[in-house]
């Protein structure tokens, strides 16, 4: 499990981190989901849009 | 990095007319010196009126628009209404953002906000850009959620003492902050969406499960526990922002208190005094009550020697009768036939002597006795009623009550002439006011109260909800079918995608927290003059203590101390901020000795690329601000005064 006291750790980005965690625990998580969301949220201008967004990047992750 | 290049003022506070001040485009320090009521807290209220459409009063109350017009315009030209133009750069751009406070159109004379309209637009690279997306770039540049940590004076900076205080209501809002500077949002609100996602995609797979006869039931009853999520949680949503708005207002009132401590202190003392009164005057009631009862009496207590005088003579006069009556008993006895000796003395008596008795008896009167037996009774009745009213009267018990009753009514006295005192130091203080704004904080505290138990109650309910959603999952789950199996694979990477989330939340912000521990001990240890102090130790709040050489923390701290401790903080979150912009202080050296001021000015460089302080000159002597800032001081303004309500803005050359 990911631990903040590890050195590489400390000091990762918010991307590192989560990425970190994805590897470890979450492998069948495609990576670019995990990368995809972060950009969606770091600049959402509308709420319902954002919503539309994410159900729209799950579905096409669980074949639909 | 957000860097101010101009600031044009028209008509806003004292400065009157058209009034522009220059940033220089490269990293420094810019001093602006004023002495009081001069404008420098008119200047950061400028630059935050600028980006967020308000200024803030006494207590971080929003203070009336209608009244920061020049108040010479307003009565010379009547010229109402102002302008603040405020130029840029932000990553790459350049930004002018020019906001209006203009009377509406046919109010000639406006009287309060309501009267005016306030408008803005804002310039990207010479364009200017829409309604939505000048908001939006707004946004970005510089949220109003974090604006305290780049404009703020020593009022804002002493707040930070709530991050150590576990049931304060600043407190966790300074938190939020803190996150929201440091770029936390996106990881929540990422995790805030997953959840959303999850809740989507349950209600989807219920519905699913409805449309297939062998999972019907389950997806009945997974629907209306769904139903009953989303009532619950948009209760829980009003209650939350209910509580949080319950909590604003409690922090208000409880400033406004604090504000008014030396008043309430006195209102409270008169109220006591009133009370003591009060209680002093039934006391005295209660005395003279019993006073009037041994009173009856009492008048004997004034005649007492005359009566003792009395008594005496009357006892005098009971033993004279007694002896006559003896006598006249004993003589009758002796006159009698037939008796032959003396009754007194058993003696025998001649004849020749009972005849001179019988002679002198019948010379005398025989019925000699019967006055003095008449008189004797009256004597007796009157010793038997002196005795009474000299045993009824006790003076002794009578003026200790007397003094009794004069000592409470000279306390009485005193009490009423402190209060007399204390409504002179308050008659110009609108009592109804205090005491509303107690009670309103009494009933503040109350609701609050009520809201928690509420809250926890609607969060017992939804806990109780997902126990019972996860079962019928669970259930449902044993079951096939390709509609619902595609809608329980999508609730599941939603599921794990908000676990992950979450965990990068927890390591992100125990992240965060450490690297601000350790910027903001460099500032500290920067800053200190104290060298047994040795550190700064971060709480989950954010909230700093400081740290002695021997390892133990230092619980109570100084104002001055405080603020050095504020600053160390702020200084850490503009290192690990993803957005960075300049610290516009306003007076902030007021609680600082002289070596602190020095270490804080040769500190400032190091905690953002550009500073602007608003001081006085006792505060920071233009001398001390040039030997400490050496090159890092790129340009001084002063805010020289042409009337009271006139100030000019000047590049200071002196």
């Amino acid at each position: 499990m990911a631990d903040i006291n590890d050195r590489k750790l400390r000091d990762a980005s918010i991307s590192e981190v989560l990425e970190r965690i994805r590897a470890e625990e979450f492998p069948h998580i495609d990576r670019e989901v995990v990368r995809e969301l972060l950009r969606l949220h770091a600049d959402p201008d509308d709420a319902d849009d954002l919503d539309r967004a994410v159900d729209d990047l799950i579905f096409a992750r669980t074949g639909d | 990095m957000l860097r101010l290049t101009s600031l044009r003022l028209t008509n806003f506070g004292p400065f009157k007319g058209d009034q522009v001040i220059d940033f220089p485009e490269e990293d420094g320090v810019v001093i602006v010196y004023g002495e009081n009521m001069r404008g420098k807290t008119s200047l950061l209220n400028a630059i935050r009126f600028a980006f967020f459409g308000r200024i803030l009063g006494r207590g971080r109350r929003d203070a009336a628009l209608h009244k920061v017009g020049n108040w010479e315009e307003a009565a010379d030209n009547q010229i109402y209404g102002f302008e603040v133009s405020l130029d840029m750069t932000h990553a790459g751009a350049r930004y002018r953002l020019v906001r209006t406070f203009k009377p509406r159109p046919g109010v000639t004379e406006p009287e309060d906000d309501g009267d005016y309209v306030q408008d803005y637009f804002l310039e990207r690279d010479g364009i200017v850009l829409g309604r939505h997306q000048s908001k939006i770039e707004l946004e970005r540049i510089l949220p109003e959620q974090i604006a305290r940590f780049f404009l703020f004076d020593g009022e804002l900076l002493q707040e930070y003492e709530d991050l150590l205080i576990a049931e304060s209501d600043m407190g966790p809002k300074i938190s939020e902050a803190i996150e929201r500077i440091l770029g936390m949002p996106v990881l929540t609100e990422t995790r805030d969406s997953l959840t959303a996602a999850k809740e989507r995609a349950e209600n989807r797979h219920a519905r699913a499960a409805q449309g297939d006869q062998k999972t019907r039931e389950f997806g009945n009853q997974l629907a209306a526990l769904q139903s009953e999520r989303g009532v619950l949680q948009t209760d829980l949503e009003r209650q939350e922002k209910d509580l949080d708005g319950l909590k604003m207002r409690k922090t208000a009132l409880e400033e406004s208190m604090r504000k008014m401590q030396r008043v309430t202190a006195l209102f409270d003392k008169r109220d006591a005094l009133v009370d003591d009164i009060d209680k002093l005057k039934l006391r005295v009631t209660e005395k003279k009550e019993r006073l009037s009862g041994s009173m009856s009496a009492a008048w004997c207590s004034l005649l007492s020697e005359r009566m003792r005088a009395a008594l005496v003579e009357m006892k005098a006069r009971e033993t004279q009768l007694q002896t006559a009556l003896i006598r006249t008993s004993v003589l009758a006895s002796l006159s009698a036939e037939g008796e032959t000796s003396c009754p007194a003395c058993l003696q025998p008596v001649s004849e020749d002597a009972r005849h001179r008795v019988q002679e002198s008896l019948a010379q005398h009167g025989g019925s000699a006795g019967a006055d003095e037996e008449r008189e004797l009774a009256a004597v007796r009745r009157r010793i038997a009623a002196l005795e009474q009213f000299i045993g009824d009267a006790n003076p002794q018990a009578l003026r200790l009550e007397w003094d009794s009753i004069s000592q409470d009514e000279r306390e009485i006295y005193a009490k009423g002439n402190e209060i007399k005192v204390i409504d002179t130091q308050i008659e110009d203080v609108d009592e109804e006011a205090v005491r509303r704004i107690r009670m309103d904080l009494e009933s503040a505290i109350r609701q609050i109260s009520l809201l928690e138990q509420g809250l926890n109650k609607t969060r017992e309910s939804l806990h109780q909800n997902g126990v019972y959603r996860d079962n019928l999952q669970r259930k449902l789950d044993k079951f096939s079918g390709s509609s619902f199996d595609v809608e329980r694979k999508r609730r599941d990477l939603a599921a794990d995608l908000e676990t992950l989330f979450t965990k990068g939340i927890d390591i992100f912000r125990e992240q965060l927290r450490r690297k601000v521990e350790a910027d903001a001990t460099t500032h500290f240890l920067q800053l200190t003059s104290e060298p047994d102090y040795a550190s700064l130790q971060i709480n989950d709040s954010y909230g700093l203590t400081i740290v002695h050489k021997d390892g133990s923390e230092i619980p109570v701290r100084s104002a001055g101390a405080e603020h050095i401790v504020a600053l160390s903080l702020v200084g850490a979150l503009q290192n690990n901020a993803p957005l960075r912009g300049p610290i516009i202080i306003d007076s902030p050296f007021g609680r600082l000795d002289a070596t602190h001021t020095d270490k804080t000015v040769a500190a400032l460089p190091t905690m953002a690329g550009q500073v602007v302080l608003l001081v006085y000159e006792d505060e920071l002597a233009p001398a001390r601000a040039r030997a400490g800032l050496k090159g890092q001081l790129k340009s001084e303004w002063k805010l020289e005064r042409r009337s009271a309500r006139h100030t000019e803005l000047k590049p200071r050359k002196d």
